[in-house]
């Protein structure tokens, strides 16, 4: 692949993974070795386990840097989540791209990382949905708070700006529109129905956690632009911005303007 | 000719009159009728309620900007109704912002929302500095201020939440209206701010107590915003009237309210409850009075709230206190047998536990309780590996039972049926007995999962819904499958593993106890277990 596409310009840089180390827990996608289950300590278990994923990572990493000197190559990790046992079997990384979903704020993210792992860091996943699982309506004004605070606490530690770590150079926001196909994959009539079931649970998103089973989190209502389920144009569903859509153009035409404005009690 | 155009003219002005230029003149009317309404107010009180009503006219019909132009031109007739207007401006774009959002209509809200936002915090600083801390427009402004704040979840809503509680305080040192204080601390319990609105009803409290307000008024407030279901409100005058019961000489009487205002926060399957409060006033009963207050029901109902709060150590105490205080109580089999299995299955102790089941298995006269003791030694032996032990126990359970007590019996041969194949016990029910007595689950203390009914006291066959919540470890947005394995009386309805929630029915009577662990992939959640008493 690296071979295939390392000349096309839309390439920007190569990630390897995605949460795969949360299989390390064994929460989910659990696997294991015949000597890993004969050690008896849970934490030796989830260390080798490690060791043996960031040392493939590491291996990946190499072949790719010498097949694409051209592009950096960053570890796809879930949250911060074993990246101390990254640092010492991952060191041909470059870059470390973190999957990221706390709601309001960052927390320690970029401060933590600078502890465990002090490579630059992109948050390859970030973003809020605009579906109130709890009182199973459309809610856009949680949407737009979330990404406009997340984007903020962004803009806030890039690198050379000297108010923050300054150990972030980007991030990719989940999502530019709904994707309606997601709840059911398998189901294709299901991809015309914008379903409103919950996927899974995160108490950051503290609004609507009161949500049966607390599953909050709708996969379909991550878009900053709604689909028009009857509308097209240019033969495509419409696309309708929401309200997070302004909130993030209006903070990206002067971030340091939006800020002023949160302070002073005109933002949205 | 003539007549022709006449009868066009005259049909054409009834068609407008009907479809357009009719309601534009009654609109017109209106407006003319609240200016004048207005500008002829003589006090304040009457200038308020004028302006009240126009507020109602154009905000029924989502005509904020039409009220803004309206407010200009009272003040351009009368200059003093400047703190109003600018009032009733900021509540007007406050509303249309709510109303922008809501209709999604963002070419406004984006193009002209900041003008708007300046509005408000223009308007309300100027309302709060022309009218004094005194007044009561002042008041709602800082409301309305930290209220805008809030919603916008900025970085002023702290300070303005700040000034709005200093304000309350300086409004109530001498102000005879209660309403503004009512009204502040309902909107803030409406936002969540319970704190807050629980220390300004206590103002208010305090404030009609001192005036005129005697124990017995505080009781019937008591019980009217607990009907109206304003349980904090409740709470507070409760609070008040506890500390004046303290000072009483009346100890009788003030002990017979306190028993009243307990029976009503205690929990109960309908109505607003809260067992922790009403446990509050039990215990300054019990510091008044002794135990004497406390008759059989009274004693029961203390129990049953500690074990609804899920403080199963303090209810097991009560129900040992119930039984000690009245040994023939009608709640003896169903106190005898909680003790039992709060024993074993919350504080690990078997001792206590089989000594409880025992002194019950050993009465001549049945109930569903002295059934299940029977069913738990047999489980216990069962699980310690005596099964000679075990199947006597559901020999005997079965024997005694005849034809009655059909769910335990049911279970009882589905265990003799594991020892006679020798098979082992069930594995959700061996897993949740181990986990309340091994040493290596210890750590779990039943907090990670929560375990609730709609009803704790249904009648026989009425439908209850059993739901849990667990709190399961990080694990991105790859959702953790988890399992809840179930176990004990489930009634009619076996929940599969991927249940975390189930309605059924019971067909007896009789306490029910309901087992569930909560697993993932790589282990235990926690455990928890719950009663349900079926008449």
């Amino acid at each position: 692949m690296v071979n295939t596409y390392k000349d096309e310009p839309g390439i920007l840089l190569w990630i390897l993974g995605n949460e795969n180390n949360y299989s390390c827990l064994g929460h989910v996608n659990p696997w294991s070795t015949d000597e890993i289950d004969k050690e008896p300590d849970p934490q030796k278990q989830r260390l080798e386990k490690a060791r043996i994923y960031y040392s493939f990572v590491n291996e990946i990493a190499k072949e790719i840097h010498a097949a694409d000197p051209n592009h950096p190559v960053a570890l796809g990790n879930g949250e911060l989540i074993l990246l101390e046992t990254a640092k010492q079997y991952a060191p041909d990384v470059d870059l470390i791209a973190c999957i990221i979903y706390r709601g309001k704020t960052f927390g320690n993210l970029f401060r933590s990382l600078r502890a465990t792992f002090d490579k630059p860091l992109l948050i390859s996943e970030f973003g809020a949905d605009c579906y109130d699982a709890k009182l199973q309506k459309e809610d856009q004004n949680w949407q737009a708070f979330f990404l406009e605070s997340q984007w903020r606490l962004i803009y806030e530690n890039l690198a050379n700006n000297k108010e923050g770590e300054g150990n972030c150079i980007g991030a990719t926001m989940f999502e530019w529109t709904d994707e309606w196909w997601k709840h059911n994959q398998v189901d294709a009539d299901s991809w015309k129905v914008h379903d409103t079931e919950s996927n899974w649970s995160n108490g950051s998103y503290y609004f609507d956690i009161e949500a049966p089973k607390n599953m909050n989190m709708n996969e379909e209502w991550f878009g900053i632009v709604a689909l028009s389920g009857d509308e097209k144009e240019f033969g495509l569903d419409k696309r309708i911005p929401r309200k997070s859509y302004y909130v993030i153009r209006d903070f990206w035409k002067d971030p340091k303007a939006a800020d002023k404005n949160k302070k002073t009690g005109k933002s949205r | 000719m003539k007549t022709a155009k006449f009868l066009f003219l005259i049909c054409a002005g009834i068609l407008l009159l009907q479809g357009g230029i009719c309601p534009l003149f009654a609109q017109d009317a209106t407006e003319a009728a609240l200016r004048d309404q207005i500008l002829k107010a003589k006090n304040n009180s009457d200038i308020q309620a004028a302006f009240t009503k126009a507020k109602d006219f154009y905000f029924q019909n989502n005509k904020y900007n039409d009220f803004a132009v309206f407010l200009k031109t009272i003040v351009q007739k009368k200059n003093s109704l400047e703190v109003f207007s600018d009032y009733y401006t900021a509540l007007a774009r406050y509303q249309q912002l709510k109303f922008l959002e809501e209709t999604q209509g963002w070419d406004e809200y984006f193009g002209k929302g900041n003008d708007y936002r300046e509005e408000i915090t223009s308007g309300l600083d100027k309302v709060i500095k022309a009218a004094g801390e005194k007044d009561p427009l002042a008041l709602y402004s800082r409301l309305l201020s930290w209220q805008f704040h809030a919603d916008q979840q900025d970085a002023s809503a702290e300070d303005a939440l700040s000034d709005l509680i200093k304000a309350v305080y300086e409004f109530a040192e001498d102000s005879k209206d209660l309403v503004p204080l009512k009204d502040v601390a309902d909107r803030l319990l409406a936002y969540q701010q319970r704190a807050h609105a629980k220390e300004i009803y206590k103002i208010y409290i305090g404030k009609i107590s001192s005036q005129e307000a005697t124990s017995c008024d505080l009781e019937a407030m008591i019980v009217q915003f607990y009907n109206e279901g304003n349980i904090e409100l409740a709470q507070t005058v409760a609070d008040v009237f506890l500390e004046r019961v303290a000072k009483s000489d009346s100890k009788e009487k003030s002990v017979s309210s306190l028993v009243n205002i307990a029976r009503l926060f205690a929990f109960k399957d309908e109505g607003p409850k809260d067992a922790f409060y009403a446990e509050k006033i039990f215990k300054k009963i019990e510091e008044m009075a002794g135990n004497e207050p406390f008759d059989e029901e009274l004693a029961y109902l203390r129990s049953f709230n500690a074990e609804k709060a899920k403080e199963f150590d303090i209810s097991k105490s009560y129900y040992s206190n119930l039984l000690t205080r009245f040994p023939q109580t009608t709640h003896h089999d169903e106190a005898v047998y909680k003790i039992g299995i709060i024993s074993v299955y919350v504080l690990r102790d078997v001792k206590t536990a089989k000594e409880n089941f025992e002194r019950l298995a050993a009465k001549e006269t049945l109930s569903p309780q002295v059934i299940s003791s029977l069913y738990h030694l047999g489980l216990l032996s069962q699980w310690e590996d005596d099964s000679t032990k075990a199947r006597q126990y559901y020999d005997k359970l079965i024997e005694k039972a005849k034809d009655n007590f059909a769910e335990t019996v049911s279970m009882a041969k589905d265990r003799l049926e594991e020892i006679k194949e020798e098979k082992p016990l069930d594995y959700n029910t061996r897993l949740f007995i181990d986990m309340a007595l091994k040493d290596e689950y210890a750590d779990f203390a039943m907090s990670k999962l929560d375990l609730k009914s709609d009803f704790y006291k249904p009648v026989k066959e009425k439908q209850v819904n059993i739901s849990s919540t667990a709190y399961p470890p990080q694990s991105g947005c790859i959702q953790v499958t988890l399992e809840y394995l179930w176990s004990a009386d489930l009634g009619k309805t076996i929940p599969t593993n991927q249940d975390n929630s189930f309605a059924t029915s019971y067909p007896d009577s009789g306490t029910k106890v309901i087992w569930l662990i909560a697993t993932t992939p790589s282990g235990i959640i926690d455990r928890n277990l719950d009663f349900i008493d079926v008449k």
